[in-house]
């Protein structure tokens, strides 16, 4: 860095801490080009945001932030947080300092869902969302999990067609209404229609003064999500920009936008107002923007108060799986505009805490909401705790020798039974050859005989993702294949054992895949010149027939894969008739395991992978 | 307590001095590495940074990846595994599952490179904006504390789709 280089970095760095003191200290200093606040006729609004909840309506099992403390600054306090009992609490206590305020979301507060929401088609999500108060909320890419019409019924009410009245769908006095908040989506249109899914806008007013909401996804939702299809996404600068001056034409004073995209910062606590080293999507839209004031972000589940400096728009985004709030104050002068504005992220501590820094406060749990959690913890837990099937055998997870990290580079006996329900999954129509999946689509093992309940089989295979097929000619599965040991799923760094470089990444596969490989070979060959498996000893389908290079193959797998060709399997993407098969993981494997009864459990699978020039502990 | 106007004001004086004592002491050789360590920094971030959300482990790829293909260039490693760190960090302080591991695998890794070169803390958080008080305690507190183990659990991807 030469001297003027230097200046301007240092330069900018004290510029940095001037613009976050500026957003800091808006109520006492104002902001340029908009008049200073008349406290007769100034009004002050709250919004409380959240983003990313993600049906957690329990507190995920590692959720915890980093609090600064201000009597040790070079100090981190780690504390607990996250649970709706607990959210409705900080709500409340925010509500309490300023009546004209309002709780607004940035979207996906379903999908991904844990077992809670999730069972009930996360109606219950939906229900809770409303009783703690939440009045708006823009789509995510998560809430098109399941199609539009499914959102459109969680947004309008009825029961999940399909589902069990009272235990899947309509779980509260066999009804559900549909949610209380109002769903956005200024830049969905449906395709059939081609109107929009939701209303664009949604407008309140405090006082004398109105404040305008404009909710929309990222225009990358279809790449995100399964249940996009027949939706388009516009993009989000053109339609802010459209719905916000509209908002200014009107005379709306105050125009927040929530939007389900985001970026990240290098900060290291909570709240820290500084934005340090902001990055991401956010950012180009932020600077494209005008008369906007605030955007309440999403998508990327981080944390973050910004201000950006180009257009002073505060910009923020509170975590995921309610973590943490985002308690927002506006100044609003009548007839002119936004006078000041400032955000904090407040952490939502739970009563497991001990003791926080000076500043910060213990929730207690809000007792309606906690009943109303505790009658949805009670029904998914009938549900998880039912036996599915029953196993001979136990199921493991082979670990490396000596660790108890995973063996990324070996079958494992749990990974080859999923691979056998993702084929039996898949309609006998199709004709599907074969299944694979990734080592990494394996949480755990099931460590024990006998009955296995839909927990067991949630912890071993809890991500969600659909499944699909994929035809692959017989060379691009031998391709795929030499993936498992071509960089980087066999790390640049050889990983020796016995002289042995054990790296690599074995897909398990379905007893209708058998194959040898050679170690000895070497691994890390550039792509197209891998040689490790031995292809006559290729052999597929039930029959056990050699592999012929040019027929083409059926292959199942899950999204992860066949959709992102995930964990480096690029060939998956060459594939072609890509199909939905629309069987979710968890759901394919609980069938799987329901023909294994008591009187017949599952025998442990054979083995399909053979390596005969591998040490013992592959 | 102290007010936020009373906390920005000793934050914009201290601000001051600290930059023109570390600038009136900078040789233009460690102003060209700072240079160096923060555009390798940056490439980190804008290569991988996102990646975290979706799967942990993929970011620690992607920065590994990285790193690998700038072998011969310590200095530039050191900025790749530096981010590769704080970006880390980032996850772990919301308690992101595998994100502690990926911290300490980076943490260990710029250790070496940064001792190598004999580049300090300072000068080294200095290529990644944030609060280095915290930052660096927070290092050497992860140093003193033992190498958390993989469970079955969390020694795989994310697979989170967001």
């Amino acid at each position: 860095m030469n001297i003027f280089k230097a200046k301007k970095f240092f330069a900018t760095l004290w510029l940095s801490v001037l613009i976050g003191c500026t957003s800091t200290l808006g109520p006492q200093l104002g902001q340029s080009g908009v008049p200073a606040a008349d406290p007769a006729n100034t009004v002050k609004v709250k919004l409380i945001a959240l983003n990313d909840f993600h049906g957690y309506l329990n507190r995920s099992e590692n959720a915890v932030v980093y609090l600064s403390d201000p009597d040790n600054p070079t100090e981190v306090v780690e504390v607990e947080v996250g649970g709706a009992p607990y959210i409705a609490s900080l709500i409340k206590k925010l509500k309490a300092e300023n009546p004209n305020a309002m709780v607004v979301g940035a979207g996906d507060l379903v999908g991904a869902s844990p077992a809670i929401s999730s069972f009930t088609q996360d109606e219950a999500t939906i229900n809770i969302m409303g009783q703690i108060g939440l009045e708006v909320s823009a789509v995510g890419n998560h809430e098109f999990d399941r199609g539009k019409q499914e959102l459109r019924r969680l947004q309008n009410g009825g029961c999940a067609p399909g589902k069990v009245i009272g235990s899947d769908t309509c779980v509260k006095d066999n009804r559900f209404e549909g949610a209380k908040f109002r769903y956005l989506a200024a830049n969905v249109i449906d395709n059939q229609t081609n109107q929009l899914l939701f209303p664009p806008t949604h407008l309140k007013t405090f006082g004398d003064v109105k404040v305008g909401l404009i909710g929309l996804t990222l225009t990358g939702t279809p790449q995100a999500t399964r249940g996009a299809a027949g939706l388009t996404f516009e993009d989000e600068v053109t339609v802010i920009n459209r719905h916000a001056k509209s908002f200014k034409q009107q005379g709306v004073e105050a125009v927040v936008v929530l939007l389900h995209q985001g970026g990240g910062t290098t900060a290291s606590t909570l709240n820290d107002k500084s934005c340090p080293g902001l990055s991401g999507a956010i950012i180009p839209i932020v600077q494209g923007l005008k008369d906007v004031d605030v955007i309440v972000s999403g998508h990327t589940h981080r944390e973050y108060v910004c201000t950006d400096p180009s257009t002073g728009i505060l910009h923020t985004q509170a975590n995921y799986y309610g973590n943490v709030v985002t308690d927002i104050d506006l100044e609003i002068v009548p007839g002119k505009g936004v006078v000041s504005k400032q955000a904090n992220n407040i952490a939502v501590i739970t009563d497991k805490n001990q003791k926080v820094p000076r500043g910060y406060t213990i929730l207690a749990k809000d007792p309606e909401i906690e009943r109303e959690v505790q009658r949805y913890d009670a029904l998914s837990r009938k549900k998880r705790e039912a036996v599915q099937g029953y196993i001979a055998a136990p199921l493991p997870i082979i670990t490396l020798p000596g660790t108890s990290s995973r063996n990324n580079n070996v079958e494992h006996l749990i990974g080859n039974v999923i691979a056998d329900a993702y084929l039996a999954s898949a309609p006998a129509a199709a004709k599907a050859d074969i299944a694979l999946i990734t080592p990494g689509g394996v949480r755990s093992g099931l460590n024990k005989t006998g009955p296995i309940t839909y927990d067991d089989l949630f912890a071993a295979t809890p991500f969600g993702n659909n499944l699909f097929y994929v035809d692959l000619t017989g060379k691009q599965l031998v391709r795929l294949l030499e993936q498992q040991w071509e960089e980087p799923n066999c790390k640049n760094k050889p990983q020796m054992r016995n002289n042995i470089n054990m790296c690599g990444r074995l897909l398990q596969p379905s007893s209708t895949l058998t194959y040898e490989w050679d170690v000895s070979r070497g691994p890390g060959k550039p792509t197209g010149q891998g040689n490790l498996v031995k292809i006559e000893s290729i052999r597929i389908g039930p029959n056990q027939e050699p592999l012929d290079l040019n027929k083409t193959y059926r292959v199942v797998t899950d999204s992860f894969l066949a959709e992102e060709g995930g964990d480096h399997f690029t060939m998956f993407k060459e594939g072609t008739g890509l199909q939905d098969i629309g069987v979710v993981d968890i759901e394919a494997t609980v069938s799987y395991f329901q023909k294994f009864p008591k009187n017949a459990p599952m025998p442990p699978p054979k083995r399909r992978v053979t390596c005969k020039t591998c040490p013992s502990f592959f | 307590m102290t007010s936020p106007v009373h906390a920005c004001l000793i934050a914009l004086a201290l601000s001051m001095p600290t930059v023109s004592l570390t600038h009136a002491g900078q040789s233009q050789e460690a102003d060209e590495a700072l240079t160096v360590l923060q555009n390798a920094a940056k490439d980190t971030q804008k290569t991988c940074f996102m990646r975290i959300h979706f799967d942990t482990f993929q970011y620690q790829d992607c920065v590994t990846e990285l790193s690998a293909s700038h072998h011969d260039n310590d200095l530039v490693n050191l900025g790749i595994n530096y981010f590769g760190y704080v970006g880390a960090m980032d996850a772990v302080r919301t308690g992101m599952l595998g994100a502690e591991q990926s911290a300490h695998l980076f943490l260990g890794q710029f250790r070496k490179l940064q001792k190598k070169l004999n580049i300090s803390d300072q000068s080294l958080c200095a290529s990644i904006p944030g609060n280095c008080n915290i930052r660096i305690a927070l290092m050497k507190k992860m140093e003193q504390a033992p190498t958390p183990v993989l469970t079955d659990r969390d020694a795989s991807s994310n697979h989170h789709r967001h």
